[in-house]
């Protein structure tokens, strides 16, 4: 009991230092623990802006060196739209699962590349005496890409399906198991406009 | 184990287990051998804002039976945020951790020698969630004084930690004066008793058991001949019943040619359901007047064996009750005693997530005959997810996996109002809050019984879950990770009227021995 | 110390003099003809002249010249005629034309070895103009003198193999010269600047090779393949100076401080635009409008001839050397009509320092010891060469942003300009040591022993034969070299005063890494002509082994970051080519296989960081080709579509134009699978694994590309990475959102990439698990299939601050 009083009182004195604990660190302070040096990245990272080399919306379209593209469109009759990349994944004998038609882009000012030195590491698994996680010592260097704080989706788009082949036939195509090609659209996500995204991603070995 | 009990109580596994201490041991050794890449996500705000999602591809059922295409449902997913706990429901930018750089999520290969339940020769990639042994920050023991406590620690009203330990020992002593009394009544020979009960099943219920079947298995035959007979005869009455417009009045039995014989198997057919249910009737006699040395008949011993059983696990002659409901929850009072008294000490738990999302969905509705808003607005408070993993490796060129959500969220509200509900009241009366959510959801165990994703012919996707048999039942039951649900209060509209609390739900220890879902084109 | 001009210790001269008719007396009649004023005219015909071995020897190793002979074309005599007159101011002036005559010099080698470095033979003829005047002090003026000696034929022979240049000519006109002797120095000074003491001219009309010992190529006979055509223009001015005494003892000392210069195209007069060096393969050109390169040396470049255990060699060691260059206005592809007619795009402008220095504390040294005999035969050239290229560390600088690392005063660097905007690459430090030999080989003499698909085949990874063209050989070249970072400015003074920061992260693409050590084994042999096309161009053939290397993925300026240690890298390329075409400079790298092997990835300081595991890397390509094209990425829209600013704007974009100069590489990789359809693929693959310290083993297998029409051998769109490099502004954001500008109101510039990847199809053949390296690989995904992918990534990295 006397135990459980000592660390009740010792916990109503330590309780404000360890919500000061969870504030995040400012700015300056992270930058002076972390190394100099990285590079600061604006642009933007788009897939399939102006449709893909293997596919036209429409007939009689050609690629950069020349050849004629196939024609697959992923719009409606009336308002065809180029397609994005397929992405086909087989897991076992069986079917195939496909990302298809993902296009779109993302703008972005400020993804930041860099390696740091962490020095130490908040550790909330060990306690002190007083009921505050331990700062144990880390000494690793991360990968650390700090996060654009705006990212601008421009019609980014994909769509979920499951298929009988990898690649992508037109209608009625026989593949040479037999099969009449099929994919069947699970769902898809469209997304525009412009997300918050703050924070760090740090990338490091562990063992 | 199974071979002491003959009466076939068990559908799904006891809830007899180191279940929860094997698999601590499993983590604990995967982290001595892995190698990986570790991964955080710190200071980490993520808002859709006012960017537009919409989810397309979806259709309501056809109403002409897939002659034409259901009509679209357009699902407008207006909000998604990853933040900090205290965000508020996403309004105040808060910064979360998503790991740390002491307990980093952590993607790894592995070779199957770090798990019992996975082969040698192969190995496997892991997704894993940081693991915490501290009682405070281990999501299990956390939840586990959650589920006693009821409320939501911190909030109005929930400012004594104790009440969980309160909780734990009433139930505790209420488990172990069960196993007290049932000791006492039988002088504390359990072993003799279960010893007379299985004599007693031998020398009285197991031949009349057999008679039943015997008897019971002389009924289908008789009832085909009767049937045939009945055909034969020209199925002039209902099946069962006699021909009794023969004779003189035509108003008794028949007794000869094909009517005659029907009659006869209809006799034969009742005389055989009659000696089955004599000897059923002889089999529940023996059950109640089979009487021990003391005047107890058999299925009040049975009752009160199984019972014991179930609060102490295997019967011993020391009595030493170490495997049962009384161990384990003793076992869970001292966890929800030191998360207890770390809380009482004033020590906090980390920061967890705040994760919302809110959907719209536009639907046609027949009845009206036009279309109708739905919303749906998730938020979930406080969330921690240590303790998760994701495991894949693959045999026999097929693709396996294990997988376990570990989830605690100190909140979860489901609010079905959208616009239309302009006030906080107003929004809060069409919430669901339900608090001290813990869903600790277990699929796949190894090798044994592995998840599985593949793909029809057809187009479907499937879920499968197979694989116990005879050979491994045993590893199976004994080891196996276990699921559970816990929810410390739901509470229907306002959050604070008692009158709307619907109490706690427990969904404890749940383990799937077979499960298949196939998707399906509607 | 002697007082002799040359202290040569002995020039031994056996020559054989024939048949020279020359010096005629004249009788009195004819004497009293002749008045002093016009000279005399010298007109000799000789037979021949000839010399067993010429030699100059020096502190006891001797540089012979053996079987030196001088003769006519065809048995003919050959001629020359010189007019010999002092003029008014006392200058004597001997002008001189000469005949075409053959030269033939049967092996140049050093005493005491029997191996030699090369023969020479060559057809030319010459004209000369030397004038000299003397002041009276010891300085003597040769203002007027030129010679310009033009060679049908030069051939550099070795085992009976030749390297030859056709149509060759070079011309010296001195406009200001003067000699000084002084002491042991002799010291000739061309001018200044403003006044340019030297013209120097340069031009080779194709070159060729002769591989059949048994059947060499004549001076006479056309050469089948050849590499085009190049030619220097060239003002020099400064200083050079010879001195006595080499290193140790006897020898020569060179001192430069020279600048070569063409800047005809920036002096504001029109009409007399030369190119500063142009090289034409087929027609189309590669050229360099305007060129300055500045050589200066404190202590010189000495020349010793020296022996050792293994061999007498010929040392030419530099204890510092600074060299500064600037190129301007490089134009790649396109013909020279599109030149003249000002069609072409220029790449921009490159400029760069080298400094040399001899590091005595940590033994590297600069020198170049050559031993005669190469690795291949008796002729050839073998060099063990160390360098030691130096920059000072980074100095901190504080600004009204705060400190931040600028590089240091001296500074090796390469800088490239694209539309006023200036991209450099800073703190370059190298060193290194080893061996590399040059030989001529043919493929015909000796093709190796195990025929084209066996074990030592000429398609396996243990080819033991040789290939036809001029063999660079590398025997453990051990070396290092690092960037400090990069800095960008609108002006040169700012670049170098602006803060460093990655962004050669943005290479790795090009396989360009911040820092590099690594030891070289191998050969690269390059022949004459392509070989593909019939053309003119170069073909390459390699097989190297780099080894103990470490090359770092992004480091910060203490080198600390993710490093790939313990890399081996094996390269080998069959039939790789080198052209100039319409679009710019195009390789081809012909089939082309190797494996990278990293031991460790290292997070932290390349010896004692984190490990991530090994991977490693192979790939099987067959007609994989590199193009480096003017031109960078131009005009973009970020975040939008649209080709102008107008409708960029509207789609919610950024418009940037950055200009019509910059750097285009276009890689075009066809990945090819060994499907039993052709054997030269056999063994190879494109895979990637990566085994943990651990043991367990991920591998994606068998990456191929195809063009998606369900032929899988029909493989032409390959898997294309398009890098357009130019320094642009870009915007930067401050914590609050607000953008950040200089202090002149500008946006900051940065280092832009805009990289496109795009492939019909892409297919993986699976990815799989193993528990060891050893076990049975357990497949989790059968299969992958990626079709019609165009992504864009148009990024610009700027320093963080």
């Amino acid at each position: 009991m006397t135990i459980r009083k000592i660390t009740a009182l010792l916990g109503l004195i330590s309780s404000v230092s360890v919500f000061a604990e969870l504030a995040p660190m400012e700015e300056a302070e992270m930058e002076s623990v972390t190394g100099q040096g990285g590079v600061y990245l604006s642009g933007e990272l788009a897939f399939n802006k102006d449709g893909g080399p293997l596919w036209g919306a429409t007939s009689g379209q050609f690629d950069e060196f020349g050849s004629e593209k196939q024609v697959r469109n992923c719009g409606t009759a009336s308002e065809p739209e180029e397609c994005g990349i397929r992405i086909a994944a087989q897991l076992d004998q069986g079917g195939w699962y496909v990302l298809d038609d993902l296009s779109g882009g993302f703008a972005f000012e400020g993804l930041t590349l860099r390696t740091s030195f962490r020095e130490t590491a908040l550790n909330y698994d060990v306690r002190d005496a007083s009921g505050n996680p331990v700062v144990e010592a880390f000494n690793k260097e991360v990968v650390e890409i700090g996060l654009p704080k705006t990212v601008s989706l421009n019609n980014f788009k994909f769509t979920l399906a499951v298929a009988n082949s990898g690649e992508w036939k037109p209608d009625g195509t026989v593949l040479a198991d037999g099969n009449t090609f099929q994919q069947t659209n699970l769902f898809g996500i469209q997304m525009n406009g412009d997300i918050t995204l703050k924070g760090n991603l740090l990338l490091f070995p562990v063992n | 184990m199974n071979k002491k009990i003959l009466c076939t109580f068990l559908v799904i596994a006891p809830i007899f287990a180191n279940a929860d201490l094997v698999a601590l041991d499993d983590a604990v050794l995967s982290n001595a051998t892995g190698e990986g890449l570790g991964i955080v996500l710190e200071d980490f705000v993520f808002n859709v804002d006012d960017a537009v999602t919409t989810v397309t591809g979806i259709k309501s059922s056809s109403p002409d039976g897939g002659i034409t295409d259901g009509r679209d449902v357009t699902v407008d997913w207006t909000e998604f945020y990853v933040m900090g706990e205290g965000s508020q429901n996403g309004t105040v930018e808060t910064p979360g951790q998503i790991g740390s750089l002491a307990h980093p999520w952590v993607l790894e290969t592995l070779p199957g020698s770090a798990f019992a339940s996975i082969g040698d020769d192969i190995a496997l990639l892991q997704l894993r969630s940081g693991e915490y042994t501290y009682a405070l920050e281990n999501t299990d023991t956390y939840a586990k004084w959650a589920r006693y406590q009821e409320c939501v620690y911190g909030q109005a009203g929930c400012t004594n930690a104790n009440d969980a330990v309160t909780a734990m020992e009433s139930i505790v002593s209420r488990l172990t004066s069960e196993k007290n009394t049932l000791e006492g009544f039988y002088n504390g020979q359990m072993v003799s008793l279960e010893n007379g009960i299985n004599s007693d099943i031998a020398a009285q219920i197991t031949p009349q058991q057999q008679v039943v079947t015997t008897e019971q298995s002389q009924i289908a035959p008789a009832y085909n001949s009767m049937e045939a007979a009945w055909t034969a005869s020209g199925e002039g009455v209902v099946l069962g019943q006699k021909y009794e417009n023969c004779g003189l009045f035509g108003t008794s039995e028949c007794t000869t040619g094909t009517k005659g014989t029907y009659n006869d198997r209809v006799d034969d057919y009742l005389a055989e359901v009659d000696d089955y249910n004599v000897a059923e009737r002889e089999l529940a006699r023996r059950y109640q007047e089979t009487l021990d040395s003391n005047g107890n008949s058999l299925i009040k011993r049975l009752r009160d064996y199984e019972s014991y059983r179930s609060l102490c696990g295997d019967v011993e002659a020391s009595n030493s009750c170490a495997n049962g409901l009384v161990a384990i929850r003793e076992g869970d009072r001292e966890d929800v005693n030191n998360v207890a008294v770390q809380l009482s000490a004033g020590y906090s738990r980390r920061a967890g997530l705040d994760i919302g999302s809110k959907f719209k969905f536009t639907v046609y509705d027949e009845d009206k005959g036009a279309y109708r808003e739905d919303f749906m607005d998730i938020d979930m408070k406080g969330v921690t997810l240590d303790g998760s993993y994701m495991k894949l490796w693959s045999r026999d060129n097929e693709l396996n996996a294990e997988f376990r959500l570990n989830l605690y969220a100190k909140e979860v509200n489901i609010g079905t109002c959208g616009s239309a509900c302009n006030t906080q009241a107003l929004q809060d009366s069409a919430t669901l809050f339900m608090d001290n959510f813990y869903l600790s959801l277990s699929l796949g165990y190894g090798e044994v019984q592995p998840l599985k994703f593949s793909v029809t012919a057809d187009g479907n996707f499937q879920l499968e879950l197979s694989g116990v048999d005879v050979t491994n039942y045993e590893d199976f039951y004994d080891n196996a990770q276990k699921s559970y649900l816990y929810v410390g209060n739901i509470q229907l509209g306002n959050a604070t009227a008692a009158a709307n609390s619907l109490g706690s739900l427990t969904v404890d220890g749940l383990r799937a021995t077979y499960l298949k879902v196939t998707s399906h084109d509607l | 110390m002697k007082n002799i001009l040359f202290p040569i210790s002995a020039l031994a001269l056996a020559i054989n003099v024939s048949n020279v008719s020359a010096l005629q007396p004249l009788d009195e009649s004819e004497m009293s003809s002749v008045s002093g004023q016009s000279g005399i005219t010298l007109n000799t015909s000789t037979e021949s002249i000839v010399a067993s071995q010429i030699s100059y020897e020096e502190d006891g190793v001797a540089l012979q010249l053996n079987d030196f002979s001088l003769t006519g074309v065809n048995g003919a005599n050959f001629d020359s005629s010189s007019v010999i007159d002092i003029d008014a101011d006392g200058r004597l002036t001997i002008d001189s034309i000469s005949g075409s005559r053959e030269l033939s010099i049967g092996s140049i080698g050093l005493s005491g070895s029997n191996k030699s470095f090369m023969g020479i033979e060559g057809r030319y003829d010459y004209t000369s103009k030397f004038h000299i005047a003397g002041s009276g002090d010891g300085v003597y003026d040769l203002s007027g003198s030129e010679v310009q000696m033009h060679f049908d034929r030069l051939n550099f022979t070795d085992d009976g193999l030749a390297w030859i240049l056709d149509d060759y000519t070079f011309s010296v006109i001195v406009n200001y010269g003067h000699l000084m002797f002084d002491n042991d120095t002799m010291t000739i000074d061309m001018g200044t600047e403003s006044n340019r003491g030297l013209h120097l001219g340069y031009r080779v009309g194709a070159v060729g090779m002769s591989l059949d010992a048994n059947n060499p190529i004549g001076f006479d006979d056309p050469l089948a393949s050849t590499f085009g055509a190049v030619s220097f223009n060239l003002d020099a001015y400064g200083t050079f100076k010879i001195k006595a005494g080499g290193k140790t003892g006897e020898g020569i000392t060179f001192i430069p401080g020279l600048t070569l210069i063409n800047d005809d195209d920036n002096d504001g007069i029109d009409g007399n635009e030369t190119p500063a060096f142009m090289y034409t393969d087929d027609g189309f050109i590669m050229l360099a409008k305007d060129f300055t390169g500045t050589f200066s040396t404190v202590s010189g470049f000495s020349l010793d001839l020296e022996s050792d255990a293994e061999s007498p060699y010929m040392a030419i060691r530099f204890a510092d050397f600074d060299f500064a260059y600037s190129l301007n206005d490089l134009v790649l592809g396109g013909t020279q009509a599109d030149y003249d007619n000002g069609l072409s795009q220029t790449l921009g402008s490159f400029k760069g320092e080298f400094h040399f220095r001899d590091d005595l504390v940590n033994n590297r040294l600069n020198y170049l010891y050559f031993r005669p005999g190469g690795a291949v035969g008796n002729d050839g050239i073998t060099a063990d060469i160390s360098w030691n290229i130096v920059s000072d560390p980074y100095v901190t600088a504080t600004d009204a942003q705060g400190d931040f690392n600028k590089p240091g005063a001296l500074n090796t660097y390469l800088a490239m300009n694209d539309n006023g905007n200036y991209v450099y690459f800073n703190g370059f430090n190298s060193y290194g040591i080893g061996r590399v030999t040059m030989d001529m080989t043919s493929y015909a003499a000796n093709p190796g022993t195990g025929g084209l698909y066996g074990a030592t085949g000429l398609y396996s990874d243990n080819y033991d034969g040789n290939f036809d063209g001029l063999r660079i050989g590398f025997e453990d070249l051990q070396g290092s070299y690092s960037f400090a970072g990069v800095t960008v400015g609108r002006s040169e003074e700012e670049a170098l005063d602006a803060p460093l920061m990655g962004g050669t992260e943005l290479l790795l693409a090009l396989e360009i890494f911040p820092s590099y050590d690594f030891k070289m084994n191998g050969n690269l042999t390059i022949a004459a002509g392509n070989i593909n096309t019939g053309g003119q161009g170069i073909t390459l053939n390699t097989d190297l082994y780099i080894s103990e290397a470490n090359a770092a993925l992004t480091v910060n300026e203490e080198g600390r970051g993710v490093w790939l240690t313990g890399t081996t890298y094996d390269i080998h390329m069959r039939n790789a080519t080198l052209d100039v075409t319409d679009n710019g400079l195009t390789i081809n790298k012909g089939l082309a296989w190797s494996t990278i092997r990293v031991s460790d990835i290292k997070f932290g300081d390349k010896v004692n960081g984190e490990s991530l595991g090994t991977f490693e890397l192979s790939r099987l390509e067959d007609g994989t080709t590199i193009s480096v094209a003017s031109g960078g990425a131009g005009q973009v829209c970020i975040g939008g579509s649209g080709a102008t600013a107008a409708a960029c704007g509207a789609d919610g974009g950024r418009f940037e134009d950055r200009g019509d100069q910059g750097l285009t590489v276009k890689v075009r990789a066809i990945f090819v699978k060994d499907d039993g359809t052709d054997p030269r693929y056999a063994g190879k693959g494109n895979s990637f694994s990566w085994t943990q310290p651990n043991g367990t083993t991920l591998a994606l297998n068998n990456f191929s590309t195809n063009d998606g029409t369900g032929n899988p051998n029909q493989n032409d769109y390959g898997f294309n990475v398009d890098l357009a490099i130019d320094v642009a502004e870009t915007v930067v954001l401050d914590d609050l959102g607000n953008e950040v500008l200089t202090a002149a109101g500008e946006r900051p510039l940065g280092f832009a990439v805009f990289g496109r990847v795009h492939f019909k199809q892409l297919n993986i053949d699976g990815l799989t698990l193993a528990a060891t390296p050893t076990s049975t690989p357990q497949t989790l995904i059968q299969g992958i299939v990626i079709q019609n992918a165009d992504i864009q990534a148009n990024l610009t990295a700027t320093p963080i601050r």
